[in-house]
């Protein structure tokens, strides 16, 4: 797909999800669009060119928006193995602590599972 | 003359999935007042210049539907991308994120194939010059900005009027 098409893509997906109400499951899903065709974008853009820069970091955020902490944590380690500009690489480790705080929330939050032991016995 | 039912045609790049949903909101945001073919004024890097702003009436029924700040703000960013696309021939590359920070809402391109990032802000009855300092600085210490112009565009819909202004042009 040419940078075009997913320029038109993305920006469909952009309006969309920002029309959901925040933190639905349409909403996430909306935003899991996002941040999918922010990564492509990213594949075939250079990081240190606009749209490059804003593809990755579009990724990340989206995948926030999306609720999906580990996948942004991912992206961030992803993208900033590349030669990103100082303030992008500052950017991201920023998002990159929001999602840490997110995944940490979401263990301290998560209903606790305890070990239940049965035995089936034959009727 | 901006003929908002033909959005997508009026701006070069803006997908016509993305602006049916713009236009639809300038429409709403306009009709709390107004009639179609009423007159925009814009003042395009300080120059003057009116504009007949057309639609087609919406039914009855569509406005009570749309929330109140989102008609003002993507309604805003209707007006913002069709005045940049007919007075300054920016075409649209893509739409950004708002988690991604202020000051940049439209990735643009220029004539000279210069990157424009343009950063819109909309109020109903609010003061259109204080809105535009704001928006205009915000899209100035954007991430963005350093890879390209910073602009904005901010508009009001009491009495239809919008500012446009980029650090590009003499002011």
């Amino acid at each position: 797909m040419s940078i075009d098409d997913l320029n038109h893509r993305v920006t469909n997906a952009i309006v969309r999800a920002e029309s959901l109400p925040t933190g639905s499951q349409e909403a996430w899903e909306a935003f899991h669009e996002v941040s999918a065709l922010e990564e492509s974008i990213a594949t075939i853009t250079p990081p240190d060119d606009l749209e490059g820069e804003i593809a990755r970091l579009g990724a990340v955020t989206a995948a926030l928006s999306a609720g999906e902490p580990l996948r942004a944590l991912q992206l961030t380690e992803r993208f900033l193995a590349e030669n990103l500009a100082a303030e992008i690489e500052e950017k991201l480790r920023q998002l990159a602590k929001e999602a840490d705080a997110e995944l940490a929330d979401a263990v301290t939050n998560e209903p606790t599972v305890e070990l239940v032991t049965f035995s089936l016995r034959a009727a | 003359m901006i003929d908002l039912d033909d959005l997508d045609g009026l701006c070069p790049g803006l997908p016509k999935q993305s602006a049916g949903p713009l236009a639809l909101r300038a429409c709403v945001a306009l009709e709390r007042r107004h009639a179609p073919g009423v007159t925009l004024d814009v003042a395009l890097h300080g120059a003057p210049v009116c504009e007949e702003l057309r639609w087609s009436k919406l039914p009855a029924g569509v406005a009570p539907t749309q929330d109140n700040l989102r008609v003002t703000e993507e309604g805003a960013v209707a007006i913002a991308l069709a005045l940049s696309a007919r007075h300054c021939r920016w075409r649209v590359v893509r739409c950004l994120q708002s988690r991604l920070g202020e000051g940049a809402d439209w990735l643009m391109i220029d004539a000279a194939e210069r990157w424009v990032i343009l950063e819109v802000g909309g109020t109903d009855e609010g003061r259109l010059e204080a809105l535009l300092s704001v928006k205009l600085e915000q899209a100035r210490t954007s991430l963005f900005s350093r890879r390209g112009t910073p602009a904005a565009c901010v508009v009001r819909f009491a009495d239809p009027r919008a500012l446009l202004r980029s650090d590009h042009e003499h002011r």
